[in-house]
């Protein structure tokens, strides 16, 4: 197994993906956010409950590769009981550090993004990396009750 | 006997990329260096618009270009050359189909009969017409050995149906159907058969004269030829039939501010200036066809097919998806439970290029209980070495991932 690969699928990623963190359907929820990528069939909901500017009990169910599944289950550990906004701020960190167009070195600010630091080097899998992020994201600016201010 | 390596020879893709392992045939061929120079050749020697100028260049380009019809009408068996028309490519022939055929020729309570196998592009144009007349669309069901239900086609086809659309040979499963009992069930019931021959066109003789379809449709792409230009076989006594579907310059006889009238087909389809290099390329794609025996092509990749479901079994937890009787060089397949995309991502990085997942046939692959898998496709440079290199590399992987 040459080093690109197993920097891409590192220890973490294979257990996230095989155990994900709060992965499953919780349909009673208040909010569910879908997550597909029509080209390659990948296919997540997100279940939330947002209580009083919080997110509570963030789970997420569906189908799709270990990058896509490992990246929504760091998501989903990284959102649950937080602040809106703070969810939001999260999203946006995580998108910025993979976030290839700007070569400036990345200052992760937040250890459990490391993991997908290889991603970088196969832009065919970036789509898998961040499809829960960007979905997630959008939903938080359409939330009316939060006003954001570019941090 | 096909000759791999020699037939590897002729294809620069593999000079430039020494060690590819190219398995993804069924989504685009690579293309032999033939048909490469003659797109250099036309647009360094022979570039110039057709059907307007008096100049030698624009005279010869039209007669090369036209000459192209008769190739293609030999290559497909049929009877005249006015029944070939130059298209974009596979989808934009079934649209034209759809659209300037059926059209004004269905309505509420009509059907239209198609194979849960179709590739969504002999899928969605139908969808999207009998959605617009509130016509019925029909799926004729496909069974767990991928074959469509062959005894299961009469009933779905009555006297409100107005076509047959159905795929030569499944993009996603590998299955070989027979057309020919099709066209024979649905002419039974004077139903129109479009053949969607994406997927056989390569190496399978087509022979539309004594298959007697109404309608065939492939794309250069897949035959060696080049991106941007495919054919929409019309059955000759249909061909007045076949109305504009774009409107412009070069398929008219008389245009006035109030009205115009059109050429007849196939000219009327090809409105503006056409893919003119790549017509002429697809010409020099059949040639090089021609020097390929049918049969041994066929028995070539599907016996590289055969081979690899063989030694994929032998890797425990793989699965084939489909096991048709007759089956052409594709199949899809799943490793463990590792998702396609993560095996494909590994095999990317030893050069083997495959396809994961669903392969434009979603409703499909939902029948089939899975949402995506890995496809490999074989053509005639592909090796019976690769397949080993490939096997593997999947033990490697499921391996690493158990
Ligand atoms: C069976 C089948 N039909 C239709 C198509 C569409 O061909 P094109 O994309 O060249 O129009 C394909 C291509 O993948 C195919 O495999």
């Amino acid at each position: 197994m040459n080093e690109r690969l197993k920097a891409l699928y590192k220890e973490v990623i294979l257990q996230h993906s095989k155990e994900p963190f709060h992965f499953g359907k919780k349909e009673d929820c208040d909010h569910v956010i879908v997550a597909n990528n029509p080209v390659c069939g990948d296919n997540y909901k997100f279940y939330v409950n947002a209580e009083k500017q919080t997110l509570k009990d963030v789970y997420f169910h569906g189908f799709g590769c270990a990058i896509s599944k490992a990246s929504n289950a760091v998501l989903v550990q990284l959102i649950s009981d937080q602040d809106l906004k703070k969810a939001y701020a999260t999203c946006c960190a995580f998108l910025d550090y993979l976030d290839n167009r700007n070569n400036a070195p990345k200052t992760v600010t937040d250890p459990a993004f490391e993991a997908f630091s290889a991603v970088h080097e196969f832009p065919s899998r970036m789509d898998c990396a961040t499809l829960g992020w960007r979905e997630v994201k959008k939903f938080l600016e359409n939330m009316k009750e939060v006003r954001y201010s570019a941090q | 006997m096909i000759d791999p390596q020699f037939i590897k020879s002729h294809f620069p893709v593999f000079r430039h990329h020494a060690g590819l392992i190219y398995f993804d045939n069924a989504a685009t061929t690579q293309r032999p260096g033939v048909v490469i120079d003659k797109l250099n050749d036309f647009y360094s020697r022979g570039n110039a618009n057709i059907h307007r100028g008096l100049y030698g260049l624009s005279v010869n380009a039209t007669t090369n270009y036209e000459a192209v019809r008769e190739k293609v009408r030999d290559f497909i068996g049929g009877k005249t050359k006015e029944s070939v028309a130059f298209t974009r490519g596979t989808t934009e022939a079934i649209n034209v189909v759809a659209n300037t055929y059926l059209k004004p020729r269905i309505g509420a309570g009509d059907n239209v009969v198609i194979s849960a196998m179709e590739h969504h592009s002999n899928l969605i144009p139908w969808q999207q017409l009998c959605l617009q007349k509130d016509a019925e669309l029909r799926i004729i069901p496909v069974a767990d050995t991928g074959e469509v239900v062959i005894d299961a086609v009469n009933d779905y086809l009555d006297r409100k149906t107005k076509m047959l659309a159905i795929t030569h040979i499944s993009n996603t499963l590998g299955t070989v159907n027979p057309v020919d009992k099709m066209v024979d069930i649905a002419h039974r019931k004077k139903v129109p058969v479009l053949v969607d021959a994406a997927q056989s066109a390569c190496f399978y003789p087509l022979e539309v004269a004594s298959l007697d379809c109404e309608f065939l449709a492939f794309s250069g792409h897949k035959i060696f030829g080049p991106f941007g230009v495919g054919v929409l076989y019309t059955r000759p006594d249909l061909i007045e039939d076949m109305l504009p579907y774009n409107y412009g310059g070069g398929m008219i006889t008389h245009v006035g501010f109030d009205e115009s009238t059109f050429m007849p087909y196939p000219y009327n389809l090809e409105a503006g200036t056409p893919q003119i290099a790549e017509v002429i390329g697809l010409a020099e794609a059949i040639d090089y066809l021609r020097q390929v025996d049918k049969t041994e092509a066929i028995d070539h990749v599907s016996g590289l097919a055969a081979y690899f479901i063989e030694e994929l079994n032998k890797i425990g937890k793989s699965a084939v998806i489909a096991s048709p009787k007759e089956r052409t060089g594709i199949v899809s397949f799943l490793l463990d439970n590792i998702h396609p995309h993560d095996v494909a991502t590994f095999l990317a990085e030893d050069n083997i290029a495959v396809r994961a997942g669903h392969h434009c046939t979603q409703p499909l692959l939902e029948q089939m209980g899975v949402r995506a898998t890995l496809r490999a496709s074989f053509s005639i440079y592909n090796t019976r070495e690769e397949i080993d290199r490939m096997t593997d590399k999947l033990t490697e992987i499921q391996r690493f991932w158990s």
